[in-house]
């Protein structure tokens, strides 16, 4: 009896093992990052027009976003059930249904237990790495058959987030970037009547707008040197140089460039110790401190805590709202003497499970989500707020007719006025001034972890900018050699 | 005791000596495995099949969505070179040896406390026991700012106390006395750690709290007869008698340690500095099971972190091994 249980247990083991294997008979493995596709799509390049493949059965399509479950209009959920509606009745073949909350994490289990969705949302930075998993369907084949009215209205630098080798794996969504907030009155209270231009003037603008409280403890910051994506999206931009170079295999671009940009946010905290007596640790509880304050009534912004900030372009909205009369305005990042203006990119995208059983349908329902039309809905934003959507159009309407339909709707006509005036700038900014962002190679990740760690440890002064720059590249010098990475280039249709 | 013979048809019969079940006792046996099969279903399912996976993916290159190719030990191989697995070995070791330690001595006083009799002793025993049900997340962020250096109520304290002692004293020190920065410092994050899980052992506390209430009250008796002091009392009667429940928590500790993440993780993604490198200041919360995740999840090396989660078992095996046949020969089980 024993040994029959035992062969029992021992044949539920082997069956589970065989049934829930990743490769099983009745799932076809998805296509590599690197592999060349073929096969031709089978949609048409007319989003309306009904796919090839589907008969008279409604095909279901399942849209996952990251949003949370609301019925309150104006919540982003609402925007795409009401999307979703629009399209149903549009396409009385595909069915497509929304679900919310859905996190990256979530759809990442679920593609890998071969489950729904068909699209999700993601965030740019997880593309690379998953595309080269296989998790991604490849889009290139969709993109070249799409209409030229979709594809040219995206912002070209946009189209670099979806790009990796050479391929398009996702599709743009809402748009982020960061930008400099500045104290106007506390940078003129300072002797300051502009904004810095360059990083000469930036560092003396921050010693100049640094103050002590008179036991000596910080006041007023002039600026962070270390926050999230600085040193590792901004800063090469500020210096001209790239994390890997042209030939797509040595990293960084320029060795003494990423030393120097170390060496320069090294000398704001050398400036903060050797002129105030606040040490690296300091500063970093002070940013501990004011990160959690971060787009409340305590930002440090409107607490006069920091004359200067560099945070993403959300807070403006933030501080429209909380501090109308507080004197303050947003500008680019100075640049290092010489260099070119740029500014930085993020933002999510939206892609395609590598398994999903219905492709051609799934394209249609995201181009119809990512047309430049449903943008300009999806501009009016959560709680009418505004979004920046990666559509020329959607930019040109939040700068005009939606920009004072938002304008127009807030409490005071103060407001009213400041979020005019924001939104016209970052669309200007957003539709006119190079973006950059992280190079999208499949090592991405260990790029960022690499870099954010290394930083660290020359900014508390444990390693010389060089130093950290050669261990950077010995730790991922080797990656980049088994994963040649291919610059985007955009070609208008 | 079994023997083969020969019948008249030439085919062999088995004689055996065991008795054969009735009929009634093969019913017994099936509804009772009928029974227990939701478990032992279970069981496989979610216990021995991850587990034979893990021992299966950890030879091969899995990234989740494609099949995998086997890579031999490479994996392993790649293991014993990775300068992450080193630190976050020492971390997690710091955990273990320090750490574990502390919080195990914190929860016998917390035991003591609560097996006092005193006046209003149930509010004071739910009072300790509350932070044991606070959702480690929950009690991760609110240790953010308890332990913030600026405007942490932890900081507020010792500043108050360094302001109280005299000039001469500092100045004579040779060092300055400063609160600690709890969250940033690389030297002190393992430690704000270590007193939030004092923070909350209230769990613990009440297991050590019913062994104490087991232990026999003629022996204190006795022992007071003979002049014995408190001290002497709770040395040579309390400790020995409860410790077979400190034993207990002592290797479900060890077991718990080597896997502690979450705590870890929420503080490396709520400071500044850790966000990009995920492993707190300078690496120091880069735990074994926080690296395990990042294979995992981040990189999609989950053939790699198979091989790391393998590597975990039996480096708590072993060690939870070698702790119970050291600290058996502490146990007294003479309660009885």
């Amino acid at each position: 009896m024993k040994k029959l249980i035992a062969l029992l247990l021992a044949v539920v083991m082997v069956l589970g093992l065989v049934a829930c294997g990743p490769s099983g008979n009745n799932q076809t493995d998805p296509p590599k990052a690197s592999d060349k596709q073929t096969d031709p799509p089978k949609t048409t390049d007319k989003q309306t027009e009904p796919p090839a493949s589907s008969g008279s059965e409604v095909v279901e399509v399942t849209v996952w976003h990251q949003f949370g479950e609301s019925t309150e209009n104006g919540a982003p959920h609402m925007y795409y059930t009401q999307w979703a509606e629009k399209f149903n009745a549009e396409h009385p073949n595909i069915h497509v249904t929304v679900v919310p909350a859905k996190s990256a994490t979530d759809a990442q289990t679920a593609i890998a237990g071969g489950s729904t969705p068909d699209i999700f949302m993601n965030q740019w930075n997880n593309a690379p790495t998953w595309a080269e998993s296989g998790a991604l369907l490849d889009l290139t084949p969709y993109y070249d058959a799409a209409p030229a009215e979709w594809f040219n209205d995206f912002v070209p630098s946009v189209l670099a987030l979806c790009n990796f080798n050479g391929k398009y794996y996702s599709v743009p969504n809402s748009i982020t970037t960061t930008v400099m907030f500045y104290r106007d009155d506390i940078l003129a209270d300072c002797g300051w009547d502009h904004h810095p231009t360059n990083t000469d003037e930036l560092l003396q603008c921050i010693k100049d707008t640094t103050l002590a409280n008179e036991d000596g403890s910080i006041a007023r910051l002039g600026l962070l040197p270390n926050m999230p994506w600085f040193d590792t999206v901004m800063m090469p931009a500020v210096f001209n140089t790239q994390w890997i170079a042209d030939d797509g295999v040595t990293v960084p671009a320029d060795k003494e460039a990423v030393a120097y940009m170390f060496e320069w946010i090294q000398s704001v905290y050398k400036l903060y110790e050797d002129e105030f007596g606040w040490d690296y640790l300091t500063i970093q509880d002070f940013a501990s401190t004011v990160s959690g304050n971060r787009a409340t009534a305590s930002d440090p912004v409107l607490t006069g805590e920091l004359a200067m900030r560099w945070n993403s372009e959300n807070l403006a909205g933030t501080l429209a709202k909380l501090a109308p009369d507080v004197d303050w305005s947003m500008g680019l990042f100075p640049n290092v003497t010489g260099g070119t203006e740029m500014a930085m990119l993020g933002g999510n995208v939206w892609e395609i499970n590598a398994r999903t059983e219905h492709p051609d349908e799934a394209w249609i329902a995201l181009q119809s989500l990512t047309s430049p039309e449903t943008a300009v809905e999806f501009a009016l934003g959560e709680n009418n707020n505004g979004s920046f959507y990666a559509h020329k159009q959607a930019l040109a309407a939040l700068a005009g007719d939606l920009g004072e339909q938002i304008a127009a709707a807030k409490e005071t006509p103060e407001e009213g006025a400041r979020v005019k005036e924001n939104l016209e700038y970052l669309c200007d900014v957003f539709a006119n001034v190079p973006l950059q962002n992280f190079p999208t190679c499949s090592y991405v990740d260990e790029y960022l972890a690499a870099v954010g760690k290394y930083s660290e440890l020359v900014f508390d002064g444990t390693m010389t900018p060089m130093e950290a720059v050669e261990a950077i590249i010995a730790d991922i010098q080797p990656l980049a050699e088994e994963n040649p990475y291919i610059p985007f280039e955009y070609h208008e249709k | 005791m079994a023997k083969a013979l020969s019948n008249s048809e030439g085919k062999k019969t088995t004689l055996t000596t065991k008795r054969k079940k009735s009929r009634q006792e093969r019913r017994f046996f099936w509804t009772g495995l009928a029974f227990a099969s939701p478990w032992i279903i279970g069981f496989i399912l979610f216990k021995i099949y991850p587990i034979c996976s893990a021992i299966y993916y950890s030879f091969t290159d899995f990234n989740m969505f494609r099949t995998p190719n086997f890579v031999a030990l490479q994996n392993y191989v790649n293991l014993v070179q990775d300068k992450n697995v080193i630190k976050s070995l020492e971390n997690t070791a710091y955990m273990v040896i320090i750490g574990l330690p502390i919080m195990l001595a914190f929860s016998m006083l917390m035991s003591v406390v609560m097996n006092m009799k005193a006046k209003g002793m149930p509010l004071v025993r739910t009072i300790l026991y509350i932070p044991a049900v606070v959702p480690s997340m929950a009690s991760a962020l609110l240790f953010l700012w308890v332990m913030n250096s600026r405007y942490g109520i932890v900081n507020q304290f010792i500043n108050q106390v360094i302001a109280l002692i005299p000039g001469f004293i500092k100045d004579a020190l040779p060092f300055t006395l400063k609160a600690p920065s709890w969250i940033n410092d690389p030297k002190w994050t393992k430690m704000t750690l270590i007193i939030m899980g004092c923070w909350g052992c209230g769990g613990t506390a009440v297991i050590g709290l019913a062994a104490l209430r087991g232990v026999p009250t003629q022996f204190y008796e006795a022992a007071e007869l003979d002049g014995a002091s408190r001290w002497t009392r709770f040395w040579r009667i309390t400790i020995p008698m409860i410790s077979p429940t400190i034993q207990f928590q002592f290797i479900m500790g060890i077991i718990n340690t080597f896997q502690y993440f979450t705590q870890a993780y929420m503080f490396n993604m709520f400071t500044t500095t850790s966000q990009v490198t995920g492993g707190g200041p300078k690496d120091s919360l880069l735990f074994y099971a926080i690296n395990l995740y990042r294979e995992a999840f981040d990189f999609l090396h989950m053939g790699y972190a198979c091989a790391l989660g393998l590597v975990l078992f039996m480096i708590v095996l072993v060690v939870t091994f070698i702790a119970m046949r050291v600290s058996d020969k502490m146990v007294s089980y003479d309660v009885e």
